[in-house]
């Protein structure tokens, strides 16, 4: 009898199966080569050229205690400073690209935006197109210094072009300069009152697609043709004012919507507009027309 | 070194392990002072137990000294951000463990074992000679058979259990140790260790007695 039945064999647990993994072991020569591949790699490293974000890294390891109110000062260094950013470029005097007529940009102006509302008398402005109408024949100044005078008149004093500005200037107690919106309407009834040689140059000029697709074109050839067409008058005034329009030639109010903004082009557009105005209701730099 | 993590290294870390990260701790003072050729020394010391980290969290022997030689680069290229806060190991540890999990993350599909052999004196071990009376060709291919079962059910577990059982059972790490290599509590390391074992013991049920 073997002693095998009187000697059991011993208890094998989980954790010698285990152990039994600390025994595959790399034999000697696997350490030389990885040796040799270890230098080969670190010479390598040394060689690679770190990019910018390690260093960084690095300096804030290497400054560790004051990584926290570092990070805490840099937040609140950029908060600031965008507040202060934001809150300056909204009491700036904000840019306004005006189009004349000649085909460039008739004057980059700043028009400093009232901070505080004023009551505006608008009606009176309204009545008195028809003067404005008049004024670009009676002192011979081309659309685009008129629009210009507009927005670079000083405080308190108004261009003699516009005389119903005047009277709206009166009818503010206090006031001392040109509110947006009176500006605005000025511009834009300028940009309607412009003769027909004027609205068709305008239109000549190539605007967006045109002047991309079609480098060569040359608008002075329908500047000499529409102001001799023989046709009526009024529908194609109506039509080239509506085109002018769309084109972008109108000053919009800076805070009206491009949907309002068409809608008022397309009443502006057609004839007797002001007669069928409903309602005109002014308040601070607001104007609201009801048709 | 902060006071807090001082106490709590003198707290939990054996006589033994202090005096080797004390002795460490002075080879990387070298090292960060530009004595490059100091960290051979902590290469030659901590070479086998990198590798066998690594190898037994992946099975491939290739992929496993090319993980432990990237461990030891990174580990010099950024020396002179380790401060002393942990020992010199415990950060070692850490960088292999985190270089292997992102190479299991990214070859999740693919997967090949090559194995280390285990060594002659080993398989004529007391547990092999506990675990089969064969002898010569008939051992050897039991042996074979074993090891290829026991790390077909460490494969089986997740990365994260896999690695508790590695730095546990076969490397000797304690449970703080672990805890702070892997990231997460001791609580964590006893529970994943728990379950981690019951599923081994569940696949190599026949071996055991």
């Amino acid at each position: 009898m073997s002693d095998h039945r009187f000697n059991p064999p011993p208890r094998v647990t989980l954790e010698d199966l285990l152990r039994l993994k600390r025994t595959e072991r790399p034999p000697a020569e696997f350490w030389i080569q990885f040796e040799r591949e270890l230098q080969q790699k670190q010479l390598a490293a040394l060689v690679e050229r770190k990019a910018w974000w390690h260093e960084l890294a690095a300096f804030y390891s290497r400054y560790g205690r004051v990584r926290a109110p570092l990070g805490a000062t840099a937040i609140l260094a950029l908060t600031l400073f965008s507040i202060r950013y934001y809150s300056h470029s909204e009491q700036d005097p904000r840019l306004l690209l005006a189009t004349g007529p000649g085909g460039q940009p008739a004057a980059r102006m700043a028009v400093r935006m009232h901070d505080q509302a004023r009551p505006v008398v608008v009606a009176a402005a309204v009545r008195e197109r028809a003067s404005v109408e008049q004024a670009p024949a009676s002192n011979g100044k081309s659309t685009a210094s008129r629009v210009a005078a507009i927005y670079q008149a000083p405080a308190g004093e108004v261009p003699g072009f516009i005389p119903w500005v005047g009277d709206v200037m009166q009818n503010q107690a206090g006031a001392s300069g040109l509110t947006t919106s009176v500006r605005s309407i000025a511009v834009n009834l300028i940009t309607a009152s412009v003769t027909d040689a004027d609205l068709a140059e305008a239109l000549a000029r190539p605007h967006g697609f045109e002047e991309r697709a079609v480098p060569s074109a040359h608008p002075q050839h329908t500047a000499e043709m529409l102001p001799t067409a023989a046709a009526a008058a009024e529908p194609r005034r109506a039509r080239l004012l509506a085109a002018l329009g769309s084109a972008g030639a109108f000053a919009p109010e800076p805070s009206a919507p491009e949907h309002a903004r068409r809608s008022v082009n397309q009443y502006l557009a057609q004839d007797g507009w002001d007669r069928s105005m409903g309602r005109l209701e002014a308040e601070g730099d607001r104007l609201s027309i009801k048709f | 070194m902060d006071l807090t993590k001082v106490i709590s290294k003198t707290l939990t870390a054996s006589p033994e392990r202090q005096q080797e990260a004390d002795a460490d701790w002075e080879v990387v003072k070298k090292v960060q002072a530009g004595d490059v050729a100091a960290f051979d020394k902590l290469i030659l010391k901590y070479r086998e137990r990198v590798y066998s980290v690594i190898y037994n969290l992946c099975a491939n022997r290739e992929d496993a000294a090319d993980l432990a030689q990237t461990t030891f680069i990174k580990a010099f290229q950024s020396i002179n951000r380790f401060q002393g806060q942990s020992s010199f190991f415990t950060w070692l540890y850490r960088i292999a463990v985190n270089a292997t999990l992102t190479h299991l993350r990214k070859n999740k599909l693919r997967t090949f074992f090559s194995f280390e052999r285990i060594t002659e004196e080993d398989k004529t071990s007391e547990l092999i000679e506990a675990l089969t009376d064969k002898s010569g060709a008939d051992r050897e291919a039991f042996v074979k058979e074993l090891q290829e079962k026991l790390n077909e059910a460490l494969q089986k577990l997740s990365i994260n259990h896999r690695m508790v059982v590695t730095l546990f059972e076969i490397d000797g790490l304690g449970h703080n140790e672990i805890a702070e290599i892997m990231g997460c509590s001791v609580g964590t390391v006893r529970s994943r260790l728990h379950y981690a074992k019951q599923l081994l013991q569940a696949d190599l049920q026949s071996y055991l007695r």
